[in-house]
């Protein structure tokens, strides 16, 4: 649930091309730090995390609802926050391109995944030096990640259907002269009842299916650094990436 | 339905939609896009799925798995649709034929174009570090594949750990995945050993040829 499913046409117009644009800056400081460092070693392994992140949503974790994995947090320890956004926005178009998730919120949706990423990082290398196990930092990280990237989808899906008209043109329909309109009569009476998108309703079944899924992922996402800081603890060091 | 699945029929279907130019193609789903976007009128857009559905169904394309993938969408669409208050069947229909013409679209094209085809056409309107990170994340979803379906029959042959037991139910699929990171890291070191060896500068040569 830490990032959106939503398919093509619901989320407001400017809300998704705001998206896109915040994106495309990132894409230009991207461009420049590629240019500068010439470091196209990071290019292949940016995009074999990502066949990897998209190879392992399909492991199928069946409790209560078929969840998958998405590994934005794991991703962004593993390689750091500037490059994960690459990663996510190439797992999002292809994801996209199979009908998971809307083509118009790829920008968006790489915003949420990168942000996840980010707070995964961050907090990972904060939590490290004060903990010496690194289950719980793992398990920490992720779980806060998701929960903050959960909070921006819902602020997203709110801000893009906050006025369902503007999404749906329906008012111009019904109420072609509203300001002629005796707002007392019995039409508006029933125009008052008109539908509205209920974040609260929306914000409870996002808790409801998110809390087990951040649980999951966050105990997997811990199960897998735990199994790399045994086998291969350089991975976690980050010192390619940064 | 994995994507190298998708794959084989891209390359290998004989639909007069795969033989059909890339550019079209691409055109047309921006058009549904740009439909599904802008309008609200649900006789365009019922129209607009149904004309898809007609598509689909005059192609010797995979109908069942086309239609079973473009379904996909809905999973989301009720939690939206069910946080909507006083919902009308009208809007509901809005917003399924919305999301289902979009993916309809969408799965057609990538059913019935071959991913070289649909990268080298993106290349011309995407900075090229970034089709190359798209190209080679495609690539390298073929590359793993057999590592990860190995993997997959390991965990089948040894069984997993049953749902009752949790905690060993998740390290068993922490560690498998733990594994395959690993691997996935060196994979990515050999991929770009093989890059610089065959004169890799910034690009894909044959990309732009596409």
């Amino acid at each position: 649930m830490s990032h959106l499913h939503i398919p093509d046409g619901i989320i407001a117009v400017w809300l998704w091309i705001l998206g896109y644009l915040i994106i495309g800056i990132y894409f230009i400081a991207v461009y420049f730090q590629l240019k500068k460092t010439v470091e196209y070693k990071k290019i292949a392994m940016i995009s074999v995390l990502g066949a990897l992140m998209l190879l392992s949503m399909s492991i199928p974790i069946p409790f209560v609802l078929p969840y998958h994995l998405n590994l934005s947090a794991l991703l962004g320890i593993l390689t750091g926050p500037f490059y994960a956004g690459l990663t996510i926005f190439s797992v999002n178009l292809i994801l996209a391109l199979v009908g998971h998730g809307g083509i118009t919120i790829v920008g968006l949706n790489t915003i949420v995944l990168t942000a996840e990423a980010i707070v995964a990082f961050f907090l990972f290398r904060l939590l490290r030096k004060s903990f010496k196990k690194i289950f719980p930092v793992a398990f920490i990280s992720t779980f806060i990640a998701l929960v903050i990237s959960t909070a921006l989808t819902v602020g997203i899906v709110y801000a893009g259907t906050q006025n369902l008209d503007y999404v749906i043109h329906k008012h111009n329909n019904i109420c072609t002269d509203c300001a002629n309109h005796d707002h007392d009569n019995d039409y508006h009476k029933g125009h008052e009842e008109a539908e509205s998108f209920d974040i609260k309703r929306f914000i409870a079944l996002v808790l409801i299916t998110g809390t087990l899924g951040w649980t999951l992922e966050s105990f997997i996402s811990a199960f897998i650094i735990n199994y790399i800081n045994r086998v291969k603890p350089d991975l976690l060091e980050n010192n390619w990436t940064y | 339905m994995k994507i190298t699945d998708i794959d084989y029929y891209a390359e290998y279907g004989k639909s007069w939609l795969n033989r059909l130019s890339t550019r079209i193609k691409m055109l047309a789903v921006l058009l549904v896009i740009a439909t599904v976007v802008i309008s609200s009128d649900i006789r365009i857009l019922g129209g607009l799925y149904l004309a898809l559905l007609l598509v689909v169904t005059f192609s010797s394309v995979p109908k069942l798995k086309i239609i079973k993938i473009s379904l996909y969408p809905l999973i989301f669409l009720i939690l939206f649709l069910v946080s909507i208050k006083n919902i009308v069947l009208q809007t509901a229909l809005i917003f399924i034929f919305k999301a289902l013409s979009a993916a309809t679209s969408l799965v057609l094209l990538v059913f019935t174009t071959n991913y070289i085809k649909i990268f080298g056409t993106l290349s011309k309107i995407m900075p090229t570090f970034l089709v190359n990170v798209l190209f080679l994340t495609y690539r390298s979803l073929f590359i793993l594949a057999k590592t990860f379906e190995s993997l997959m029959d390991v965990l089948k042959f040894r069984g997993l750990p049953a749902i009752k037991r949790p905690i060993l139910f998740l390290k068993t699929i922490g560690n498998l995945v733990g594994f395959f990171v690993i691997k996935s890291m060196e994979t990515g070191e050999n991929l770009y050993d093989a890059m610089k060896l065959r004169g890799y500068s910034d690009s894909f040569t044959y990309l732009k040829n596409k």
